[in-house]
């Protein structure tokens, strides 16, 4: 698809990832923003929701592609399809509900009718008042270019030049695999969303889960005044492969079970429920796939570009995808996972586990919220906007995971305190936005990844 | 309510007095809320105690409510929200330092015995929050509650049910209790 172009910004005199140097602008200007919608929202791989949710024909869930509003639908057909949440008349959202099982969407203003399949059906006094001039085949509801599932996760494009959802995530499936199909029957969603919006850009908290192990000991001191975090050792690793990163890593035991060979690399202190789920699925995965890969479980944080996110600890798991709702407000839509085959009172433990931890009122989660608003502040003046953020942390220590995480490991990674998946992040989008066609971004990607 | 559906408010004395008695309970609860006493509000609470909040969720013509086993934000027992409490006076307790002001409007309380001699007290609540110069949260909601009376007028809370108004919040986090 090719892009409108509008006012000329200067995105590469703005962003130095390689110096780690951000103009401060990329999280406060209107016109960057508006440019972020056109560029990456609609062009990029978007995360929609997970199969799980969408169990029999005719279940439904809305969630939004960047500020669009969309159906994801799985018709009698058992198809999965994702269509634009507006009426083709007039724009209406044809759906108010967050979740349901429906054969058809109608819109109450003039009721048209939608098929699940997106296909328009119903259009009153289609006779006697358009008398011929529609042709309801034309009117369908708008469908993404191309939706594809990897784990059960459900991304679309609107975008039919796109590559395949598997070649644009590249070497970061592996990410996924190792986070999402652990369990022989993969994860599932615990009912409910936790949403919420925190007025900051919608970057802060992608770049947050992207790789952040830096912020860990000053902003979540918290759980550490309680006991329930150990001091954070400095060996670990920030990852960076495909479209996604993988962060907040930690290669040395840290947490209660230390006298174990193969103890795990958290930094949680409570024993809990999970670590002996992980530990069975890393002996597993180690036979399938070898130690290193096996390693990484559980995986930390994660993000793949641009605003899907995960976090695979010893305590939780969970699914967040950060919605911009313009340069300075961030729609969060967050769910927790459980490996499917586990037994009810188990996920009921990892779901009180996830909630007390990184829901919205969770002990780790109250403190991000405050600080990245904070951050919007402090950017946001005429001074403020034209400094640079500072992304230097590990400059020039990067280099081939291989070289220290085992040989099966894809990417490069810094160690522990590094922004290296943050200056990928920002070469990611540097492309984005630079490109004219998919033609041009595909080439500057395969220079980045 | 009476039997044929009409609203009626009862002036049996022992009636009039569980009402005040609950009243003053929660206005005096929300008061240590209010003024951030959380280790007098966590005193109010017994061992075996519940402190649960499901989402919310939108939807046609069906229950609004996430079902069992579905999220909440808070699903709590004494020593998840003991962590709780203790969390909102760390050092390091960002969201509330420095701490912000709330407000906590406790209305429409009903209150009745049940089996078993532990009350069920029903309020709705109101409860503003600001924060430095001009962050505002605003949370409205109803809560259940099962009251365990522990002396002449005094009770303690063995579960408490919160449902939020919102499906969306628009905070920044969470950082109060309800």
């Amino acid at each position: 698809m090719a892009t409108q172009e509008t006012r000329p910004i200067d995105v590469r005199a703005l962003v130095d990832a390689d110096n780690g140097r951000i103009s401060r602008r990329v999280y406060v200007e209107r016109e960057i923003y508006e440019r972020e919608l056109e560029r990456v929202f609609a062009r990029g791989w978007l995360y929609l929701a997970h199969t799980s949710q969408l169990k029999a024909p005719g279940d439904y869930v809305t969630t939004f592609m960047g500020e669009d509003p969309v159906i994801v639908s799985r018709g009698a057909d058992g198809t999965i399809r994702a269509f634009l949440n507006a009426c083709r008349h007039r724009g209406m959202r044809v759906c108010r509900a967050d979740e349901g099982n429906t054969s058809f969407f109608r819109c109450p203003y003039h009721s048209w009718t939608y098929a699940n399949d997106g296909q328009l059906t119903g259009v009153p006094r289609y006779r006697e008042a358009y008398k011929g001039v529609l042709d309801k085949s034309e009117w369908g509801l708008k469908e993404v270019a191309q939706l594809a599932m990897h784990q059960g996760l459900i991304f679309a494009t609107w975008d039919a030049d796109a590559p395949s959802l598997s070649d644009y995530l590249g070497p970061y499936k592996t990410i996924l695999d190792l986070t999402f199909g652990r369990d022989p029957e993969g994860i599932e969603i615990i009912g409910g969303a936790h949403k919420w919006t925190i007025e900051c850009n919608w970057k802060h908290p992608v770049e947050n889960f992207a790789a952040d192990m830096y912020h860990v000991s000053s902003a979540h001191q918290r759980p550490a005044d309680l006991g329930l975090m150990g001091q954070i050792e400095s060996t670990g690793y920030e990852l960076a492969t495909g479209m996604g990163y993988v962060g907040h890593q930690l290669t040395g035991p840290v947490s209660g079970d230390e006298a174990s060979e193969d103890a795990l690399h958290s930094y949680w202190t409570l024993p809990n429920v999970n670590t002996y789920i992980l530990k069975e699925q890393r002996a597993r995965i180690a036979d399938e796939l070898g130690p290193d890969l096996a390693r990484l479980i559980p995986l930390g944080h994660s993000a793949a570009f641009p605003n899907f996110s995960s976090l695979d600890i010893e305590m939780l798991r969970l699914i967040r995808v950060q919605h911009p709702r313009g340069p300075g407000l961030t729609m969060i839509h967050q769910f927790c996972a459980v490996d499917a085959s586990l037994d009810a009172d188990t996920k009921n433990e990892l779901r009180k586990q996830y909630e007390l931890s990184f829901g919205p009122a969770g002990l780790l989660e109250q403190d991000d919220g405050e600080n990245w608003r904070e951050c919007q502040v402090g950017m946001s003046g005429y001074i403020g906007r034209n400094l640079e953020h500072n992304m230097l942390l590990g400059l020039g220590q990067e280099r081939a995971s291989s070289e220290f995480l085992g040989a099966d490991v894809p990417g490069t990674a810094g160690g522990i305190w590094s922004e290296h998946c943050q200056r990928q992040f920002y070469r990611h989008w540097t492309s984005f936005m630079t490109s004219e066609s998919w033609d041009e971004l595909g080439a500057q990607l395969e220079g980045t990844t | 309510m009476s039997a044929s559906g009409a609203v009626t408010a009862s002036t049996d004395v022992e009636a009039l007095l569980l009402a005040h008695r609950v009243e003053q309970f929660l206005y005096a609860e929300a008061e240590l809320l209010d003024e951030r006493r959380f280790d007098e509000w966590f005193a109010l609470f017994t061992l075996d105690c519940a402190y649960r909040a499901p989402v919310r969720v939108t939807r046609e013509g069906a229950d609004d409510v996430v079902g069992e086993g579905g999220l909440c934000m808070f699903d709590d027992d004494y020593g998840s929200l003991e962590l709780r409490v203790q969390g909102l006076q760390v050092r390091s307790a960002w969201a509330e330092i420095p701490p912000s002001r709330a407000r906590r409007l406790i209305t429409n309380v009903r209150a009745r015995p049940l089996d078993g001699g532990d009350i069920e007290a029903k309020s709705n609540f109101l409860v503003y929050r600001s924060r430095l110069e001009t962050v505002e949260h605003l949370f409205t909601g109803t809560r259940v509650d099962r009251l365990k009376p522990v002396a002449e007028g005094a009770f303690q809370i063995r579960r408490r049910d919160i449902l939020f108004d919102n499906v969306a919040f628009q905070t920044d986090n969470i950082s109060l209790m309800f």
